[in-house]
């Protein structure tokens, strides 16, 4: 009989009349606790490294997942429109915003052993349960959309026609899931993740001028001009570092990976070296395309084989190539990510097993959310003479004005005794995350105002 | 193994139970219900700029 198959075991704890039920699930994740104890017993650096080796994950696929196709195109789109300037270090401080708000999930999943849509429902009712699933089920196929594009896009520079690269992603998030252990799963989207790093030698081809770069970040000049694409582009840049399926997905994904209080440091550890990794990552993607800034290329349009196409000139074939490769890795490591959220998020709201240590017979509801959600997003991609370009330009947008209703759920649980204990935030976090949701609420009342009154911004000096 | 290995509240069954629900205050009512309207209103706000560069 395979391990997939064994039914649940019973087991009866001495001296009580408890009789407690192990699932495959249970045993899964009790072999990988069991090696983090191992390596938590030794001392010295080597098992202190494979301690943290052993307890990365959510944090970094978070944030590599994050850098996907729309706010890869955001980042290419940034480059080519303002190049080397404000936005290099408004990029790192997206990414330190980010470190601030996804820090909070590692310590309600590892304090509660709860997912994020799970605790939204059991602590403050259904009715805002729905509201928050609704506004997670729109954004995450919204973006899931945008990530096919990304795939489609990216391959179209290889000449893939586009119903051959939507079934490539299907059979690489398949490949992913088909050995049904959380730790295997992890470590091939891993692998996958530290591709996104590829657009850091397509920056280097560009031969950027560093003395621009570091004056850049010590100084946020030039400034670019107060205008409403200005503000798309703040919001897009905004969006593609901070998003509802980040707070959802790390928190269900530290729940399933069982990490407890004793691997919070880890947490936060595996949390800002994600953010560092997804953060050189973007600030390459601006680098790679600010020579399109300098040679007054108009990128208002492009989608991701335009800008290899528009960059090949410049770094060869073969750094378009990357440049075209890294597109489509960002979609399908993000494909993976998002749609494993909203499998986490329905399995919790709905009580059916949610993990990826479930075998298929026992996870069938988990496994089919998870890949229908890919399969239709896929397949909206390949309806002919869709306007996929508005989705593109709208998902970011909308993922920031989501955000403010997402982050004060989060604020009141981390903040909420019962549930937390000790690990309750302290104040300094608080006015840390106070400070995010101020910063993204403003920038979405601005939109509005740019799109209701836009002759307010042209009366302020932009266009 | 698992029993030694796992937290209690971390084993599949101890996730059956829900946790007791919260009593929302008034406060905290208002900034649920303001940021609901606000992402309602923004969302319009979307759906008509995507409505104006459609055409």
């Amino acid at each position: 009989m395979s391990v997939g198959s064994q039914p649940p075991q019973t087991t009866r704890i001495a001296g009580e009349d408890e009789v407690v039920v192990i699932t495959h699930e249970d045993v899964d994740r009790a072999h990988d606790r069991v090696r983090v104890s191992e390596a938590r017993a030794k001392r010295g650096f080597f098992s202190g490294a494979r301690l943290l080796w052993l307890l990365v994950g959510p944090g970094v696929l978070v944030m590599l997942g994050e850098n996907d196709g729309p706010s890869m195109l955001s980042y290419a789109a940034t480059g080519a429109k303002f190049g080397i300037g404000f936005f290099i270090p408004f990029v790192a401080l997206t990414f330190g915003m980010a470190i601030v708000v996804q820090e909070m999930t590692v310590r309600l999943g590892a304090a509660t052993h709860r997912g994020h849509a799970e605790l939204i429902f059991d602590r403050f009712g259904p009715f805002w349960g729905w509201f928050s699933m609704i506004d997670l089920a729109i954004g995450n196929f919204l973006t899931l959309i945008t990530e096919f594009i990304a795939i489609r896009a990216g391959l179209g520079f290889f000449g893939v026609p586009p119903w051959m690269a939507v079934l490539i992603a299907l059979v690489i998030l398949y490949a992913a899931l088909v050995s049904h252990r959380y730790w295997t799963w992890e470590r091939i989207t891993l692998a996958a993740a530290v591709f996104n790093l590829v657009f850091i030698p397509v920056a280097l081809m560009t031969h950027p001028n560093w003395n621009a770069v570091g004056h850049a970040f010590i100084s946020w000049q030039p400034l670019p001009g107060f205008n409403k694409d200005t503000l798309l582009i703040v919001l897009a840049d905004i969006g593609a570092t901070v998003t509802p399926w980040m707070l959802f997905f790390q928190q269900s994904a530290t729940v399933d990976k069982g990490l407890t209080t004793k691997d919070i440091r880890f947490g936060r550890i595996d949390t800002v070296l994600g953010a560092t990794l997804a953060a050189a990552a973007a600030i390459a993607t601006i680098l790679a395309t600010a020579p399109l800034f300098a040679h007054q290329m108009s990128a208002d349009n492009f989608q991701a084989a335009e800008f290899a196409q528009a960059l090949q000139p410049i770094i060869g074939r073969f750094g378009a190539s990357l440049f075209a490769l890294g597109m489509v890795e960002a979609g399908i490591v993000a494909s993976i990510t998002i749609s494993t959220s909203s499998a986490y998020a329905f399995g919790e709201v709905t009580h059916k097993p949610h993990s990826l240590n479930l075998p298929m017979r026992q996870g069938k509801s988990f496994y089919s959310v998870l890949t229908l959600c890919a399969v239709a997003a896929g397949a909206i991609v390949l309806i002919p003479g869709l306007p996929l370009v508005y989705v593109v330009l709208i998902v970011n947008v909308v993922a920031v004005l989501a955000m403010p209703p997402a982050l004060v759920f989060l604020f009141m649980l981390v903040n909420d005794k019962e549930i937390m204990g000790d690990l309750v935030s302290p104040v300094w976090a608080n006015v840390l995350s106070g400070g995010v949701v101020f910063l993204l609420t403003a920038a979405g009342v601005l939109f509005g105002i740019s799109v209701i009154a836009p002759n307010i911004f042209a009366a302020l000096g932009g266009k | 193994m698992v029993l030694s290995s796992l937290e209690h509240d971390q084993l599949v069954r101890a996730k059956k139970h829900f946790i007791p629900r919260r009593i929302l205050k008034g406060p905290e009512l208002v900034v649920l219900w303001g940021l609901r309207i606000y992402l309602l209103f923004m969302m319009a706000v979307v759906v008509y700029q995507v409505w104006t560069a459609a055409h």
